[in-house]
């Protein structure tokens, strides 16, 4: 049963609330309530049409009306009105006096109708209504234009009219210059009548670029990217721009970052991403057969592999198509929509330095992500962290190393990837690891008789001259492959010293060759662990046969450490290069986190590589940690003998799962951090 | 083929979260429902068009994904 219609006095009232009413005095109130009639409509049933002459104007006293703009054939979704609310007064202030909206109600509503004649009458009064009426008048076409020809028009109509009550208008004669080029861009323009051009000016030479006019945008990559403006905009036609301030616009979209980030999106589907200068492109073929792009940028040695479909995306940035443009074209390409795709396959070459486009300066990435200096900076626990990061994780980074690794190669390298020398090679695998198993028992009681301290210190060259000699063995399988070694160094990962040669060039290659570089450094360990097997044959000294004993040992050692598939180590590159994934452990993190986050157990079917990778690798650095607490604690307690209280073993071996722990955290966060960032993405994030 | 009006299909698709989950469940009413009239050819190449693939399954199509960037170490 529905609720009585409002008296007389209740129309008062309903007219009072609305501002446009509100200034007029009690006695013209009452009489402008009068001439008000009640007026009920059903759901979809048409209040107003456009086009038709308007002959009253109508207020909403009870339910809600939708109200639709033709835009060409499009009917264009404005806005819902509530109680209290005004429409139909446009065409009564208009000249043609013809209805601008067709106005719909969404479910049974009541209307209070107000005849042409009287609001005519009303509009002579004092009380200021006339005022009220044009600025409702111009806030309802700023509105509206933007609707229908802005690049906001997808916005939400709250959003919409704040925006609107935000601009400015700016009137200009033919010939005037609206926006400078080289001038700073705090500003954006939204013609809204006439007609502009666009020119550049390089050197002399001055060039039109485009023509434009209403509902075209200009200057709003300066207001996101902070750049000076690259072109002036001049009037061809007298006419009128609406003109929208930086601060003011940010200071919009911050009240609803939900909806600035819309707005942001909306204004980066216009950029014209373009390939940045000095990549080259390469092709190769994946296990399943499919073709994949790899892009080298010649300078930084960065790679960026794309697919067929990110390839063909790759081939349009040219500077002059814009995001949307691309979009378009890859649908009618392609027959699949997927503009989020194209956004974010463009944001991930643009993050990986593949791609020119002007990016959104910090402060507005802080005020719509809320990072940075809401937050009062860094905290102390982050420069903490920051500094055991930097004690605990470091790497040093000693050049190219491409011409010496090249001339070792061509001076003899090379033998060894021969079947004659891969022989050899196995031969002092086995013979060699078959003496140290025969000769363990002797050197192991030659350590225990004890040694002098001058034997036991010529292990730790010899262990860290076989690093150096184990990354040797990764260049020497770059050279063998015709391909670059794009740097070498050394690092720091928690306790642990390494060294390192940077292989990227071998993504031109296909997966074995990958492997074959992969596996050759643990290679040169088994080598090197066989020839000490070999020396302990024909050495007498049993200082010496326990020395080379004790460095065997070690190369196998080190060589099973690198089989580990858990951090960046040859076993981690070995699967991620077997399985033919790049990026393994980022990936996985990312499935992981996503069938965390959603609880859909479907995601481990769909990915179950990287769901077990993932799992695998946190139980194995949490029971690591537990192993090492286990394993220390006896051991210092018998090293420490009475020498030391039993609470200091403990604490001892405390610290070094804690270590563990530590470094291991420390070497996983980065990768945890990025899937953390990327299973949370909200569609489009990319743009 | 209108340009314009497929502009507006995409701008409203990245912006607008309902919008987007319609036009992969039913693209022709939600097209319609979002105030687009379509004449004949546009909406046979809406028909021609694959709507229905979420993100993860366009990019699972393919191996390795769409994009990946690889072998940037120590930066």
């Amino acid at each position: 049963m529905s609720a009585p219609l409002p008296s007389a006095v209740d129309r008062t009232g309903v007219l009072a609330s609305h501002p446009a009413f509100a200034t007029l005095s009690r006695p013209v109130l009452e009489s402008l309530a009068g001439h008000f009639a009640e007026e009920r409509y059903g759901p979809g049933e048409v209040i107003v049409r456009e086009g038709d002459a308007g002959d009253r104007l109508f207020l909403v006293a009870s339910g809600s009306v939708d109200v639709h703009s033709a835009d060409g054939r499009r009917s264009v979704f404005m806005r819902s009105l509530g109680p209290g609310e005004l429409f139909g007064e446009m065409a009564l202030l208009e000249p043609d006096g013809r209805r601008n909206a067709t106005v719909t109600a969404s479910g049974p509503v009541r209307v209070l109708s107000l005849p042409k004649a009287a609001f005519a009458e009303a509009l002579q009064a004092e009380g200021g209504l006339r005022e009220s009426v044009l600025r409702l008048r111009e806030a309802i076409l700023r509105f509206r234009f933007l609707r229908l020809a802005s690049p906001f028009g997808a916005l939400e109509p709250a959003m919409l009219e704040a925006l609107a009550a935000r601009m400015t208008r700016s009137d200009f004669k033919a010939g005037e210059t609206l926006i400078r080029q080289g001038d700073a861009g705090d500003f954006a323009l939204l013609i809204a009548e006439g007609e502009v051009e666009v020119v550049r000016r390089d050197g002399a030479e001055e060039r039109r670029l485009a023509t434009l006019g209403v509902g075209a945008m200009l200057g709003e990559a300066a207001i996101l990217t902070g750049a000076l403006r690259n072109a002036s905009l001049r009037a061809l036609t007298d006419g009128h721009a609406f003109r929208i301030d930086r601060d003011a616009l940010l200071e919009l979209f911050e009240r609803d970052r939900r909806i600035g980030l819309q707005a942001i999106q909306l204004l980066r589907l216009r950029e014209r991403p373009r390939q940045a200068p000095n990549v080259e492109a390469h092709e190769r073929r994946t296990v399943e057969g499919d073709t994949l792009h790899i892009l080298k940028r010649k300078d930084t040695g960065a790679f960026f592999q794309l697919s067929e479909s990110g390839w063909r995306i790759w081939q349009s940035l040219d500077g002059e198509a814009t995001l949307r443009e691309i979009a378009i074209a890859h649908m009618l390409a392609t027959r699949t929509f997927a503009p989020q795709l194209v956004a974010d396959t463009v944001a991930a070459l643009t993050a990986a330095g593949f791609v020119e486009v002007q990016s959104v300066t910090r402060d507005v990435a802080e005020r719509l992500g809320g990072r940075g200096g809401g937050r009062g900076g860094d905290s102390a626990l982050r420069r903490i962290g920051a500094v055991l990061r930097r004690l605990f994780v470091w790497h040093w980074d000693l050049g190219s190393g491409d011409r010496l690794i090249g001339s070792l190669y061509d001076r003899g390298g090379h033998l060894a990837y021969r079947a004659a020398g891969l022989a050899v090679l196995a031969a002092i695998v086995l013979c060699g690891t078959a003496a140290v198993v025969v000769t363990g028992p002797e050197a192991r009681a030659a350590m225990e008789r004890g040694w002098s301290e001058g034997w036991l210190w010529l292990v730790v060259p010899l262990v860290y001259a076989s690093v150096a000699l184990h990354e040797l063995g990764h260049g020497l399988s770059v050279k063998h492959y015709r391909r670059e070694v794009l740097g070498a160094g050394l690092g720091c990962q928690g306790p642990v010293l390494f060294a390192y040669v940077n292989t990227s060039d071998m993504w031109l290659e296909g997966r074995l060759p990958r492997l074959v570089v992969d596996a050759s450094g643990m290679v040169v360990n088994m080598v090197l662990a066989g020839l000490a097997g070999l020396a302990l044959l024909i050495v007498d000294d049993p200082e010496a046969a326990a020395v080379l004993w004790l460095f065997a040992v070690v190369s196998w050692q080190v060589v099973l450490v690198n089989l580990n598939p858990v951090f960046d180590l040859d076993g981690y590159y070995l699967l991620s290069d077997w399985l033919d994934r790049p990026n393994l452990r980022t990936k996985s993190f990312r499935r992981f986190l996503e069938l965390v986050r959603s609880g859909e157990l479907g995601i481990a079917r769909r990915h179950p590589v990287e769901i077990a990778y993932s799992v695998l690798s946190l139980v194995y650095v949490s029971a690591m940690g537990v192993v090492l607490y286990f394993l220390y604690r006896p051991l210092l307690a018998s090293w420490l003998g009475d020498a030391g209280p039993a609470l200091l073993a403990e604490l001892g071996a405390l610290a070094i799962a804690l270590l563990w722990y530590a470094s291991s955290s420390a070497f996983l966060s980065r990768s945890l951090k990025l899937a953390w960032r990327e299973s949370g993405r909200q569609p489009a994030a990319g743009l | 083929m209108r340009e314009q009006i497929v502009k507006e299909i995409v701008d409203r698709y990245v912006s607008d979260e309902t919008f987007r989950a319609g036009v992969r469940a039913d693209p022709e009413r939600a097209i319609r429902n979002a105030g687009f009239k379509l004449d004949d050819e546009e909406r046979a190449l809406l028909k021609s068009v694959d709507f229905s693939q979420t993100d993860e399954q366009l990019s699972a199509r393919m191996s390795a994904g769409w994009s990946d960037p690889i072998g940037t170490p120590w930066d």
